[in-house]
């Protein structure tokens, strides 16, 4: 076995690497199949390529010129040509997987442009109706009641939130906290984000303080919007906004940052920008553009029937609603309803009226 | 050179043409690209050495891809598939490293 190991190709050729070596140029060996891995690096090439030009060399050239040499060679080719046909074809398969899940990435990609897209032509499209509508809406009523229905219906839409409102305001940007690397192995790149909350806070503080409209990144809040995370993004009225954050709010410039710094957003704010490195700036201008709120559609909350005692006028409220939950509860203060309703529950139930949340808000100018 | 020629039409057509694979060739495929490959580093040393044959090339291209299919299909059979594959690319693999060893020689002189 030592002897194995020691043994030194007898050809000089390995030094200078070119030359071609024969099986039959090597001593025997005791044990043949140790050396295997020998073989395999000694001689890499196949034995045939030599074998062949030794025929060749012995045949002379005339081999080449034989018609069994031209026959040979016309199946060389084809065979050459069928090998690289199969190589081809199984190289092309094995990266077929890969291309696959490319082609998913593309197709997602594009499928989120076309529908992304498919939502801002959509947008401009309720953008456009909604402007047919209040146009033709206000050509009805022209045409029926006279200008005071348009102005109430143009006071409603403006508290509702629906119509876009203009005047001076104050503009508050929140954005995210620089970038900061910390962690030695890379994966610890931490942002200080704005959250939902802090939005939330800062919308309070803004209401608070007199505000008259807000609208986030160009999302007009109404009484019903909501401001909430999923995964890392905000959202108002589910639709995600992305960073820098711009409130902006109608109501006496002044007025709003001085009650915006003394309500407790104000302090929430500083620690914010104290603790965490969130940027926030307010700026004040004088004139401010708000969007409207799109797709006010109450699905639930109906008119209830006041009978005949419509409290004192005040303010620009909505008419009387009852939160109707559609379950067994009774939904009206009706005393009609509120017996159908016992009834229905077989009398046992505790009484419904009481509990159910009705929300009143003195009108005496929207009653049916 | 006409086995070379030949290989060359065959891959473009193979890629022109798209032709698709049998599926109980799948798992034998990457086994044999390797042999090919191994095939084609062969006959390029053979060129640089001055003994490249046709003949031998086509046949040990051949030979190599389907002795090295067959012995992972064997291997499969008999419960012994990875370590036979991880064989054959280990000798395929030396064989290659060897190869282009000598072609790098032959072309760099170093």
């Amino acid at each position: 076995m030592s002897r194995d190991f020691a043994y030194l190709p007898p050809n000089p050729g390995l030094a200078r690497g070119g030359a071609h070596r024969e099986p039959s140029n090597r001593p025997g060996r005791l044990d043949a199949s140790m050396s295997l891995l020998q073989e395999v690096t000694d001689q890499p090439l196949d034995p045939g390529y030599a074998l062949a030009a030794r025929r060749r060399a012995v045949a002379g050239e005339t081999a080449a010129a034989s018609p069994t040499g031209r026959g040979s060679r016309a199946g060389t080719a084809l065979l050459a040509i069928i090998l690289g046909l199969g190589t081809a074809a199984a190289v092309q398969h094995l990266r077929a997987p890969v291309q696959g899940t490319r082609t998913v990435t593309s197709v997602l990609r594009n499928e989120i442009d076309q529908k992304s897209a498919a939502i801002t032509r959509l947008q401009t499209t309720n953008e456009r109706l909604r402007a047919e509508i209040s146009r033709a809406q206000a050509a009805l009523l022209a045409s029926n009641g006279g200008s005071d229905l348009t102005a109430r219906l143009q006071v409603l839409g403006l508290v509702a939130g629906e119509l876009p409102v203009t005047g001076p305001g104050i503009e508050l940007a929140l954005d995210d906290a620089p970038t900061t690397t910390s962690g030695a192995d890379g994966s610890g790149q931490q942002t200080d984000r704005v959250m939902d909350t802090d939005l939330q806070i800062v919308v309070n503080g803004l209401w608070a303080a007199g505000a008259e409209a807000i609208s986030i990144n160009d999302q007009r809040l109404t009484v019903r919007s909501a401001i909430r995370s999923a995964g890392k993004a905000i959202m108002v009225d589910f639709r995600p906004l992305a960073p820098p954050y711009l409130i902006r709010a109608l109501g006496n410039p002044s007025q709003l940052q001085s009650g915006l710094a003394g309500d407790v957003a104000g302090a929430y704010l500083q620690s914010l920008r104290d603790s965490y490195r969130i940027t926030a700036t307010i700026t004040a201008h004088g004139d401010l553009h708000l969007p409207g709120a799109s797709g006010e559609i109450l699905r639930y909350a109906r008119v209830a029937t006041t009978r005949g005692k419509a409290p004192p006028s005040g303010g620009h409220g909505p008419s009387r609603t009852v939160l109707d939950t559609r379950g067994s509860t009774p939904s009206t203060t009706a005393p009609a309803g509120g017996e159908a309703g016992s009834a229905a529950t077989g009398g046992s139930s505790p009484p419904a009226t009481s509990s159910v949340p009705a929300v009143s808000t003195p009108t005496s100018e929207v009653s049916p | 050179m006409i086995a070379a020629i030949g290989l060359l039409v065959g891959v473009v057509a193979g890629l022109a043409l798209h032709p698709t694979v049998p599926g109980w060739l799948e798992n034998y495929l990457g086994i044999a690209v390797v042999a090919a490959l191994d095939a084609m580093f062969g006959g390029l040393r053979a060129v640089l050495d001055g003994i490249f044959d046709d003949r031998v090339f086509t046949v040990s291209f051949l030979s190599n891809v389907v002795v090295a299919a067959m012995l992972v299909y064997l291997g499969d059979h008999i419960g012994v598939g990875t370590q036979l594959s991880w064989g054959v690319v280990v000798v395929l693999g030396m064989r290659i490293f060897a190869n282009a060893a000598a072609i790098r020689r032959h072309l760099f002189g170093a």
